[in-house]
């Protein structure tokens, strides 16, 4: 109310501003107003002067002196223009300049008349208002609108946003199909039946809420072909070619997942088939740690530019139609959130039964295309020895994209390689020795 | 704390004197607009006047009798230098306000200095 009493205050005080301004409009009003008058009585004495020659009358010689006099010349008038200038007229000319002056005059009033108006409405305005203070208490719900506001225009950009998602989905769709159908008529020969999960792999990978996508679609559907000849190479066991249509549907569908609001199905349905959802979840926190790692562990410039590397050379594989051999450069970064990924798992203790399991526990990645396989220090550390006789046969397979799983194979090359990597650029993180020394176990 | 009194109440009364010199300004043109209204007016009456009738000025306690021709002409001149008075007055006029403006200005900042060493002797 205090604020209130102010208000009173101001408007009180401009009300009697206002009646002053009022005042003075009604003095300027009178002033004008006899001046009408006396031009309108002189107008009427100049009219009845010259009907005669001569008058006799009482003429002042001061304020209170008078005399006797005559009144001659009756038609002769001299007339003050302003400024100091006269002009001789006869009365008629005089009549007419008065009436000219009059027009003036009425002019003049006029906009005093309207001026009083303004005025007026503005008193009774302030009046109204000064009548409503007191009355009633408005301002505070003000305050309360601004808040909901901001929350529903908040509502609705997240709307917006989603709406937007969508339609960059479909965009991303669009293209991706478009880049397939061009790929798909080069590698046609790779590829094999199962293309078209695939292809819906990457379609899926492609969306914007993801960097890394932008790195996978380089990769492109090549990267799935490939992916599969090198499981069939491994020679695991007709389980995992088994399994491979098992691997694609819950990978496709994953990366349908990877749309926010499709996720929790997805991740669902994947927990119904396999134990994916801990490597899902895991390696949708890696995807979202190695972006988070690169700020904490300084790898970032490093490690893009061997991503973009890697990137290169898969693409410039992909483009010669040759056998596949996938490099893989595992960058620090990746060992980092490997390494977490794997302790995790660790912890929880997988069990490798079945060629499935393998995957799992070497981190299924959101899209095929991510980098979110293991590093072979992580490969080895959960790894059981059972899994090593399988390496040697995949030694071949040097080039391999860190983010597919088979590091198992790659792993102990890679460890070599990675190794020497580590103790040629990157110092920041060396291996632990217990990992080394695992490394060597294995070799 | 003393040297800030001193330097504000100078400003002061700089302010003071850009303020009285804007209004003698301000007053000067109001009273050269109702003379060109006057001489407007007269210039009007005139141009109604044929050569016959006479015209007077009245120059002291004198009325001395002049040409039409000539008594327009006058005027006219007279109207355009009353013009060029006001907007030289005008001109005037805004320099004062932007002066007047940033003695404010600076009156504010002195002031500012003030409470602060008012606060700095209060906190000792």
């Amino acid at each position: 109310m205090s604020q209130n009493f102010e208000k009173l205050e101001h408007f009180v005080r401009l009300r009697t501003e206002q009646e002053n301004y009022l005042k003075v409009c009604d003095q300027k009003l009178g002033n004008w107003q006899k001046f009408k008058d006396d031009y309108l009585t002189l107008k009427s004495r100049l009219e009845t002067l010259p009907h005669e020659l001569r008058y006799e009358v009482m003429v002042p010689i001061s304020k209170v002196a008078f005399m006797t006099g005559r009144l001659v010349n009756t038609n002769e008038i001299l007339v003050l223009l302003g400024d100091n200038w006269f002009v001789e007229k006869s009365a008629k000319q005089s009549c007419d300049l008065i009436d000219r002056r009059l027009k003036n005059i009425e002019k003049f009033l006029d906009d005093l008349h309207k001026e009083k108006k303004n005025l007026q409405e503005q008193i009774n305005w302030t009046e109204n208002l000064l009548q409503e203070k007191g009355e009633y208490v408005n301002i505070e719900e003000k305050l309360e609108d601004e808040p909901i506001k901001q929350k529903s225009q908040k509502e609705i950009s997240e709307e917006e946003k989603r709406e937007i998602r969508r339609k960059l989905q479909e965009k991303a769709l669009q293209t991706s199909l478009e880049l397939e159908n061009e790929i798909k008529k080069d590698f046609k020969s790779l590829y094999k039946p199962k293309e078209n999960k695939i292809e819906k792999v990457e379609e899926n990978t492609e969306e914007e809420e993801e960097e890394d996508v932008v790195q996978i679609v380089n990769n492109g559907p090549n990267f799935m072909s490939q992916l599969e000849e090198d499981i069939k190479n491994l020679d695991l066991g007709e389980k995992f070619d088994e399994d491979d249509e098992q691997l694609r549907n819950l990978m496709s569908e994953y990366d349908k997942g990877i749309n926010r609001e499709n996720n929790k199905q997805i991740e669902k349905d994947l927990k119904k088939q396999v134990k994916w959802s801990n490597v899902e979840e895991s390696q949708a926190k890696k995807v979202e740690n190695s972006q988070y790692d690169e700020d904490d562990f300084e790898y970032s410039e490093s490690d893009e530019e061997e991503e973009e590397e890697e990137d290169d050379e898969i693409a410039e594989e992909y483009v010669k139609v040759e056998p596949i051999k996938i490099q893989i450069k595992h960058t620090a970064n990746e060992f980092i959130e490997e390494q977490d990924r794997r302790l995790r798992l660790s912890r929880e203790k997988p069990e490798i039964n079945s060629p499935a399991d393998i995957y799992s526990v070497f981190n299924k990645p959101k899209s095929i295309l991510k980098k979110t396989s293991l590093t072979p220090i992580e490969s080895d550390h959960i790894l059981p020895v059972e899994h090593k006789k399988v390496e040697p046969k995949n030694a071949e397979m040097e080039k391999f994209e860190p983010q597919k799983a088979f590091t198992g194979e790659i792993v102990e090359k890679n460890v070599i390689s990675i190794q020497s990597h580590d103790m040629g650029s990157e110092n920041k993180k060396p291996v632990s020795k217990f990992k080394a020394s695992k490394f060597s176990q294995n070799k | 704390m003393e040297a800030i009194q001193k330097k504000f109440e100078e400003e002061l009364s700089k302010f003071q004197k850009s303020q009285s010199d804007l209004n003698k300004h301000i007053s000067q043109r109001q009273i050269l607009e109702s003379q060109l209204t006057e001489n407007k007016f007269v210039k009007e009456e005139l141009d109604l006047l044929k050569k016959e009738d006479a015209i007077y000025k009245l120059v002291g306690p004198v009325l001395l009798k002049q040409d039409l021709v000539e008594a327009s002409q006058t005027v006219e001149k007279r109207i355009d230098y009353i013009q060029n008075e006001i907007k030289r007055h005008e001109n005037l006029i805004k320099e004062t306000e932007s002066k007047q403006d940033s003695l404010k200005e600076s009156l504010n900042k002195i002031q500012q200095q003030m409470q602060q060493a008012k606060l700095k002797t209060m906190q000792k």
